[in-house]
């Protein structure tokens, strides 16, 4: 029985090749995104999972930020009782790696001894409990094992650092989840920081920047620890951070929390754009199948009379409808299987991999998935056709069904609905970022090279040398306008904060971003100064003087910078500030401009820190400036190669993420507007075909093409207009939200939701206009002689 | 073997009804062949389909085989169709998206027969209306009295004590139409298939051992 309901089901999607072919195509688009969607949340979920003592893992938070004090750790291990171990997570540097001719750099992770026993990171070679007990002992990833010592066994191996140190490979860690959180590459030691002169000063009880993890013991309690905690606080804590609060946050959070992806974005939005995509997906199946299934209704009745029960009925319907959900999953597995590199490509930190594609929670949600839409798309139609009245079925009469075709109109509008959003939303979201990038970010973005001085110079007496001489010389040129380095520029300013204090009110606190510059950095950037004047050299005061943006200006209460001088909270140094400059956007228009602080580094010169060499020029005579600066770099032997990049270009980098959530909904706008126009292209060929005889009768008697296009697709546009009208407050509700986030924002203004309408309006003309004008360009005698 | 009791059946019309059927009384007994004659919507074809299980009366009683039709839950029903009735129509009604044999094998399939069973019985009856070199081709690509023929085959296949025809050659012409009325004829013979026609036609009326007259409603 089961094999003749496949056959039959089978006969009858290829009778009907063009509804099979757009309900499938549907299907699989639909599909194909619903599978990258879930595969993302479940990247999301799984985040972290691969640590053994997950539930009994915490970081130690102040407030809410990740970072602590470096000492702390060890009071921990010794005090706490309900601590069973714990390890610090250290960044310090990222030297140059090398063994024998091969070498590479990456970034060092110091840990402490508890390390391999608080996390779980198994070890290919080597021993957990031994590999980080001395100095000389160094654990790879296998990635960078990989790199340096292809397959030859690693264990032993003596690896040299750009800074001459030396260390024996004692282990290689096992690849580790791409998805993980943490992802060492290289694991040293903490020893290392604590005897480096540099470093010990810096690990005092003030400065937060360690990492720090615990393993609580089974049943500990967390309030418990914290009171502790707190103790500890008010004990040993320098004075400026006695008032901070520690608290425990579980590491299974630390993705949601501290993660490099926005975490609720990918759980909750992912989520809901599958919803509506699936959502979208099952209205034109069920559309389809309704319309179809109106054309058999007396195949129904004769299959009644032949005996056969309501169950053989929907039996035959949803092994249909199950058979080409069936094909679709199939299909939409296939691309998905081969649209993962270029997924993974578009959205950076994704990392999905092939595997998970036949995992077992992929595979059953996507038999669920599956299950679900052949249960929704075949039960509505065959309930409905099943519960025909026998003698009229058999009469291939259909009992009028305003309810159904009710419900079918309502889908038809949450379809159209569905797509003005998007497409209002992608021009929204297209017009603010067009905005951000034309905006006047108060500074010459047009004229000014940045070239980056973080090159790795193996010989740095000889990199200074060469430079400053080069310095000298552009300073000489004619085409250059100015001459500056500096620790950042504008659209790449570090994450530094600090509170300052101003010396004539100690109860103010303003909490500033800072930055180096030297004496060229305001006039090559063309920054305007509203009060006072810039660094000068030729002032020795000026080694302590700092200027203010007007930001800061306005946060402090400040009218004037006379006399005025300010201090960090916790220290004692006064400095004098010495001008005020415009508000000039170091940072993207998304943000406003926030109190800035600049430390007066010195001249221009090559120095650490200052990562940015920026030389105003006039454009046209770029390339002689440009092949001056390549022909020094190239004679100073670096890690890394020489590259620059106008100061405009170097701040547009901030808008690549949001660049990419636009191409991410560019994409899912194109599917949904193919979804819904695949819908109604087939209920528009439908109801030709449906009409054939009436539309021959009308061309006999002189109606024309024109009148026929509009009797068939009269209705539907209709549906289009209920839709655009639903359609235009939500988009404009939803975007107004969005751009709440944005500090500089467009207004929406009523144009670019009529431009969303008339898109769709356009599309939703062209797809049915090809059937109509078929179905009216038709031979009304062959029409008429078929019946 | 039919029984029919004061049977009534009206439609609602605006606020009144419209009766279509009143009072029928009607027995027809095991192997008869019986034509339904009349003008046209005097409700001969409503009353076949009561017969036929296809619409329920308003009022009255209906015996087959001496058990209460209208008491009967859907299911058995369709256990009815499946055994005992046969049906022919005037547009022959085949499945378009099934070949012959397979029309003609799907009441074997929903009676549940075995595969091989179902393999003979219909090789059986392909032969004996001798259109086996026409089992693989689909409905439409066969003569109007082809498709009957099928139509036919098909109501008999699963051996029913009664074939109710609701104007088997209406859309047939006179030589076929006779073709038809003689298979009727014989499986009334031969088979003792009891069936009941709906005809215009005198001439197939006579094929039958009784004709019953119905206009307005009523039995003449």
């Amino acid at each position: 029985m089961f094999r003749n309901y496949i056959k039959i089901a089978w006969r009858n999607l290829w009778k009907r090749k063009l509804f099979t072919a757009v309900n499938i195509l549907g299907l699989t688009t639909g599909l194909t995104c619903v599978a990258f969607l879930f595969l993302c949340v479940q990247q999301m979920l799984s985040k972290d999972r691969h640590h053994q003592h997950l539930e009994r893992l915490y970081l130690v938070q102040t407030a809410d930020a990740g970072q602590n004090v470096f000492p702390l750790l060890d009071v921990m291990l010794r005090d706490f009782p309900q601590v069973e171990n714990g390890t610090r997570v250290n960044s310090w540097d990222a030297p140059w790696i090398a063994y024998k001719n091969k070498e590479l750099s990456e970034a060092v992770t110091y840990v402490d001894t508890g390390f391999f026993n608080t996390f779980t990171f198994p070890l290919k070679y080597g021993h957990a409990a031994t590999a980080l007990k001395d100095k000389s002992s160094i654990v790879l990833s296998s990635e960078v094992a990989a790199k340096l010592f292809g397959r030859a066994p690693p264990l032993g191996k003596v690896v040299s650092f750009s800074d001459k140190r030396r260390f024996t490979v004692t282990g290689v860690m096992q690849p580790v989840p791409p998805n993980a959180s943490l992802k060492p590459a290289i694991l040293l030691w903490n020893k290392h920081l604590t005897d480096n002169p540099d470093f010990a000063p810096v690990a005092n009880w003030y400065n937060n920047f360690t990492g720090t993890y615990v393993l609580l013991r089974p049943g500990a309690s967390i309030a418990a620890v914290e009171q502790q905690l707190q103790k500890v606080v008010a004990a040993r804590f320098a004075e400026g951070a006695k008032d901070r609060v520690l608290n425990l946050l579980p590491y299974k959070a630390y993705a949601e929390k501290h993660g490099q992806l926005n975490f609720d974005f990918y759980v909750y939005g992912l989520s809901c754009i599958a919803v509506f995509i699936l959502l979208l997906v099952v209205i034109n199946l069920v559309n389809l199948n309704m319309a179809v299934s109106f054309t058999r209704v007396q195949e129904v009745g004769i299959r009644k009379v032949l005996g056969s029960g309501r169950r053989g009925i929907l039996a035959q319907f949803f092994t249909e409808v199950g058979l080409t959900v069936s094909i679709s999953l199939l299909l939409a597995w296939g691309a998905a299987f081969m649209l993962l590199p270029v997924l993974n490509d578009q959205v950076s930190g994704l990392e999905l991999t092939l595997p998970m594609l036949y995992s077992l929670p992929f595979l059953g949600m996507w038999l669920l998935t599956g299950a679900l839409l052949t249960l929704i798309a075949g039960g509505y139609p065959a309930a409905y056709i099943s519960a025909l009245k026998l003698a009229n079925a058999v009469k291939g009469k259909l009992q009028c069904a305003p309810r159904g075709m009710f419900s079918r109109h309502a889908l038809i509008v949450v379809q159209f609905v569905i797509a003005v959003v998007f497409i209002a939303g992608s021009l929204v979201m297209r017009r603010q970022v067009q905005y951000m990038k034309e905006g006047d970010l108060r500074f010459n973005k047009a004229q000014v090279l940045t070239v980056s001085l973080d090159l790795g110079f193996k010989d740095t007496a000889l990199a200074r040398s060469g430079i400053n001489h080069l310095i000298a010389q552009l300073q000489q040129h004619t085409a250059v306008q100015g001459v500056s380095t500096s620790q950042s520029v504008p659209g790449e300013f570090w994450e530094n904060y600090n509170t300052y204090i101003p010396g004539n009110d100690i109860n103010k606190e303003v909490w500033m971003r800072q930055t180096y510059i030297d004496n060229g950095f305001v006039p090559t950037f063309g920054i305007r100064l509203l009060e006072g004047r810039n660094f000068s050299p030729d002032l020795a005061t000026d080694s302590n003087a700092v200027l203010i943006n007007q930001a800061a200006m306005k946060a402090l209460g400040w009218s004037s910078i006379e006399n005025k001088t300010l201090h960090s909270k916790g220290g004692s140094e006064a400095f004098p500030v010495v001008g005020v400059t415009d508000d000039y956007h170091y940072r993207s228009l998304a943000g406003a401009v926030e109190p800035l602080i600049h430390f007066y580094g010195g001249t221009s010169s090559l120095k650490d820190g200052f990562h940015y060499l920026n030389i105003s020029i006039q454009p046209k005579r770029a390339a002689a400036v440009v092949a001056m600066l390549r022909k020094t770099f190239g004679g100073i032997p670096a890690h890394r190669l020489f590259s620059y990049a106008f100061a405009d270009a170097v701040f547009n980098e901030q808008y690549k993420r949001i660049e990419g959530i636009i191409t991410l909904v560019n994409i899912f706008t194109t599917i949904s507007v193919l979804i819904a126009c695949a819908g109604i292209f087939a209920l528009v060929a439908l109801a030709a075909q449906q009409r054939t005889r009436e539309i021959g009768i009308r061309k006999v008697l002189g109606a024309s093409i024109a009148g026929i296009v509009t009797l068939l697709s009269k209705d539907f546009m209709k549906l289009v207009g209920v839709a655009i009208l639903l359609a235009a407050p939500l988009a404009w509700w939803i975007m107004h939200r969005w751009l709440q986030d944005f500090a500089y924002r467009i207004t929406i203004s009523w144009w670019l939701l009529a431009g969303a309408g008339g898109i769709v309006v356009l599309i939703a003309l062209l797809t049915m206009g090809l059937q109509s004008v078929k179905a009216a360009l038709m031979n009304p005698v062959k029409a008429l002689r078929t019946e | 073997m039919i029984q029919l009791k004061h049977i009534s059946k009206h439609y609602p019309v605006g606020f009144g009804k419209n009766a279509v059927l009143d009072d029928i009384d009607l027995t027809i007994h095991a192997g008869e062949f019986v034509s339904i004659m009349g003008p046209s919507g005097s409700g001969k074809s409503t009353l076949l389909h009561i017969l036929g299980l296809l619409e329920e009366p308003s009022g009255g009683e209906y015996l087959f085989e001496g058990e209460p039709v209208h008491k009967m839950s859907e299911k058995k029903r369709t256990q009815l169709h499946r055994g005992s009735i046969g049906f022919v129509f005037q547009a022959y009604h085949l499945i378009d998206e099934l070949t012959v044999y397979e029309n003609i094998e799907t009441p074997l399939l929903y009676k549940n027969v075995p595969s091989s069973e179902r393999k003979s019985r219909v090789a059986d009856v392909l032969d004996r209306f001798n259109i086996v070199a026409k089992k693989d081709l689909f409905p439409n690509q066969l003569s109007g009295g082809q498709q009957q023929l099928v139509g036919i085959a098909r109501a008999i296949v699963a051996e029913p004590r009664v074939i109710f025809a609701d104007e088997p050659t209406g859309n047939l012409h006179s030589d076929q139409a006779r073709v038809i009325m003689q298979l009727f004829k014989h499986l009334n013979e031969t088979d003792k298939i009891t069936i009941v026609q709906v005809t215009h036609s005198e001439q197939n009326a006579a094929f039958g051992h009784r004709v019953i007259e119905i206009r307005d409603g009523k039995i003449r």
